[in-house]
């Protein structure tokens, strides 16, 4: 008993420690990813979003199966933006030709790093007007960027 | 029995020292860990979030207290069942032919899963398993 009592305490401390820690890290993972993204939403009210890693998206895009939207400022997408991308800023999302999208591609929305409300916003629009699932390139593109996959500019 | 004392502490030593070293990097760049776990294809990125907050410093406590010491059997334990679950992620990746690097040692760490990892991890595993073994079986006094 005092031996599980120990176990539960090293266990429960290194939680507790790490959210701190993580909390205090300047590069930290955002608290909203720690939250599965559909918990307290009402599924009519919102899209099909999911996360998915840098390295997974450059799995599917190796395979011409993925299609990246940069949703950063039209600046900062020309100066550099990963291959391919396309930039649509987020008051453009209802304006959105549908039929543009009516395809089997993943669709991978980004931002600069990955935690932006305006990020949710759109991929939570976006997935809705689309009927898709659609995913949010966690880490943003700095996370692209880090791993040195392939980007261009205009 | 001054030998025995000497093994167990050289074992804890050599597992407190993985743990925090293997700890460092994954502190230093959690999201890059996160990723590094989610590349398992085991859990989603949610729950990887999880484990990338969660493991390394669970890791460093578990380092800490093997080398100082403190709560050493509960801390062999719980290393016990990390080793495990490590050893189980990186077969089920490798049978699965999954084409990415281990991340044993933080996302910076660059060899892919193949045998030799694998024969790596199962001598981890057997360092932990006599470790745990002369740690808590050994001090159980006998019912005679």
């Amino acid at each position: 008993m005092k031996r599980l009592s120990r176990i539960s305490l090293i266990v429960t401390s290194a939680i507790l420690l790490g959210l701190i820690l993580n909390l205090l890290h300047p590069k930290g993972i955002h608290w909203k990813s720690l939250i599965p993204l559909n918990l307290f939403d009402c599924a009519e009210k919102y899209g099909n979003v999911r996360m998915i890693s840098a390295d997974s998206a450059y799995a599917l895009w190796k395979i011409g199966e993925t299609k990246f939207i940069d949703i950063r400022m039209s600046e900062e997408y020309e100066l550099d933006h990963i291959k391919g991308a396309i930039n649509i800023s987020i008051d453009k999302v209802f304006e959105l030709d549908l039929h543009k999208f009516n395809d089997t591609a993943v669709y991978v929305i980004y931002d600069q790093e990955g935690d932006s409300d305006k990020l949710t916003l759109f991929a939570n629009h976006f997935s809705l007007l689309t009927g898709k699932t659609v995913y949010m390139l966690f880490g943003g593109y700095f996370s692209w960027l880090g791993k040195q996959y392939p980007i261009e500019a205009l | 029995m001054k030998n025995l004392k000497i093994i167990k502490f050289i074992l804890s030593l050599i597992i407190g020292i993985m743990f925090i070293y293997s700890s460092w990097s994954k502190l230093i760049s959690p999201r890059d860990f996160a990723s590094t776990i989610e590349n398992y294809q085991v859990f989603g990125i949610v729950l990887a979030n999880w484990g990338a907050i969660f493991i390394p410093v669970l890791e460093f406590i578990l380092g800490v207290l093997l080398i100082v010491g403190f709560w050493r059997e509960e801390a062999w334990i719980i290393t016990f069942f990390l080793i495990v679950i490590f050893d189980l992620m990186i077969l089920q990746a490798y049978f699965r032919g999954l084409d990415i690097s281990c991340g044993c040692f933080g996302s910076k760490e660059s060899s892919l899963i193949d045998l030799w990892k694998i024969l790596e991890n199962v001598v981890y595993t057997s360092i932990v398993v006599v470790g745990g073994y002369l740690h808590i079986i050994k001090t159980i006094p006998s019912q005679s």
